[in-house]
């Protein structure tokens, strides 16, 4: 450390130092992190009436004192697997795998003055060619739609840019690597090209060995880590059924995932939610499972904080995917 | 009942030791986030304590659970720039001093210099990023260039790792883009 460096630290210390051994009260010293506010969980089903009606409906997710039951994970993931396939959309040439991703995630502002904190819709649109060589198109927008936690629309100084942004490319490589071209680019989890896909080990003991070894130094715990790759891989509808199936698998063999809600809504279709547990954080994916197909996936402060209470949901997304006869064009529903 | 996890040695010396093994290990990174964002050693240095009044004062209910350290630090001073800012704008005083926080003498000054001028490469990146909404900017600011990892810097934006993520993706692509755009 430099001079100004040894100095602050000798005022801090001395100035400030009794405050580390008096645990303040958090009404008098609020923990920076404490003034974060997450977003509530909107039970799906009802947001857009609860939200047109002004009425916010707030759920939260189960955790904690319900003993969660290790085996019923692997059971709900495995049975999944197995049907898992069936109920994909079927692209033909000349058609498109249309996938819809509605996010609705928390948004913190704090100017000094005046926190606001809420949920905001953002969707995207994919669609990918049968020949995914060719074209793809990518349309994403904020829709404007808030659940206001703190403050109110009148509190936002300019509107937000809801204005969709579209980007088309080869292969879906919206934003190559510099200078490479479309098409050029390695396979990877989140987008998974078909050599990526066949060097993947077919075993599930195998995948998961394989995930585990890259997730070892990933953030808090690689437990939440392992699940949020999988989620990545899985997320964007691409992987093929035997793979996701195969990732099932895996994640069956994860000693932290719970079987943690069964009957979670998102955007009124229900699933059974699997989740992590680290520290102050639950990560769940959300799978259908009369179809195995995964729906979504949420994640929940489980200690909440200030006036926010535990199990308060800080974002969720709900996927669809459907065919649809033309590029830029909505499937038939 | 929520659990706490709580430091381990809970004593007098043992918080002082802990405290001081997190400035140490993260001041110079405080530092050179203000010094991308002012050329004035005296803002840096006022700002950097300021961040760091606020971190011993609530360093004892800091919950390490909830994230590292970095990613605390990282947006106590992204709090702190952005009150900085408005009270510029409104003519008033920079920052609340410290107690017994003098002025920079001329070494400590020209030590900051120093600093200030090694992060021209990262100024002129925001810079260059200027066209960026400011939530992509910060994105970038923190992963590429501060280099925090995903779980710190959604901990010091005050968002989900989800929406990080996302976040994270949309924003390269976006300065590819402009980058693209630039160099085309």
């Amino acid at each position: 450390m430099g001079k100004f460096e040894d100095r602050l630290l000798d005022t801090l210390l001395r100035e400030r130092g009794q405050a580390l051994t008096a645990e303040a009260s958090p009404a008098e010293t609020p923990s920076p992190a404490g003034r974060r506010h997450w977003g509530r969980w909107v039970a799906a089903a009802g947001t857009v009436a609860a939200v047109a009606a002004g009425v916010v409906v707030v759920q939260t997710v189960p955790f904690g004192d319900q003993p969660p039951v290790a085996s019923a994970a692997a059971e709900v993931l495995t049975t999944a697997a197995d049907r898992l396939g069936a109920s994909d959309p079927v692209v033909k040439p000349g058609e498109y795998l249309y996938i819809e991703d509605h996010r609705w995630d928390m948004v913190t502002s704090d100017d000094g003055h005046q926190v606001l904190t809420y949920l905001q819709e953002n969707v995207i649109q994919t669609w990918v060619p049968y020949d995914r060589s060719r074209e793809w198109l990518q349309r994403s927008y904020n829709t404007g739609r808030r659940q206001w936690i703190q403050g109110c629309e009148a509190d936002l100084p300019t509107p937000e840019n809801t204005d969709v942004e579209e980007l088309r490319a080869k292969c879906g490589d919206f934003h190559p690597e510099g200078g490479m071209k479309p098409c050029e680019r390695k396979g990877n989890w989140q987008q998974p090209t078909p050599e990526f896909v066949a060097a993947l080990p077919s075993d599930p003991q195998k995948l998961y060995d394989e995930l585990r070894s890259a997730m070892a130094d990933e953030g808090p715990g690689p437990d939440a880590a392992i699940l949020d790759f999988v989620q990545d891989a899985i997320s964007r509808g691409l992987m093929p059924a035997g793979l996701r199936a195969n990732l099932y698998r895996a994640l069956a063999l994860l000693p932290a995932l719970k079987v943690s809600d069964r009957n979670v809504n998102l955007d009124g279709r229900t699933g059974v939610g699997l989740g992590v547990e680290t520290g102050d954080r639950k990560q769940e994916v959300i799978i259908d499972p009369a179809t195995g197909q995964y729906i979504g996936e949420r994640e929940a402060t489980t200690r909440g904080f200030g006036a926010v209470k535990p199990g308060t949901v800080t974002s969720y997304t709900a996927l669809s995917t459907g065919v649809a006869t033309g590029l830029g064009e909505q499937p038939a529903r | 009942m929520i659990r706490r996890k709580l430091p381990p040695d809970r004593s007098a010396s043992g918080m002082v030791a802990a405290f001081e093994q997190v400035y140490r290990a993260h001041v110079r990174d405080v530092t050179a986030y203000f010094a991308r964002r002012t050329a004035d050693p005296q803002t840096v240095a006022d700002l950097t304590a300021d961040t760091f009044v606020q971190a011993i004062t609530s360093f004892a209910t800091f919950d390490p659970d909830r994230g590292g350290h970095r990613g605390w630090l990282f947006g106590i001073a992204r709090r702190v720039f952005a009150r900085h800012c408005e009270r510029v704008s409104r003519g008033r005083d920079v920052v609340e001093r410290l107690a017994g926080w003098r002025a920079l003498d001329v070494d400590e000054a020209a030590e900051l210099v120093v600093r200030i001028d090694a992060e021209r490469a990262g100024r002129e990146l925001l810079d260059r990023v200027a066209e960026l909404a400011r939530a992509d900017r910060e994105v970038i600011e923190l992963v590429d260039i501060a280099g925090l990892d995903r779980v710190d810097a959604a901990a010091a934006l005050g968002i989900s790792s989800g929406a990080m993520r996302i976040r994270l993706f949309r924003a390269r692509g976006r300065l590819r883009k402009i980058v693209g755009e630039h160099n085309g």
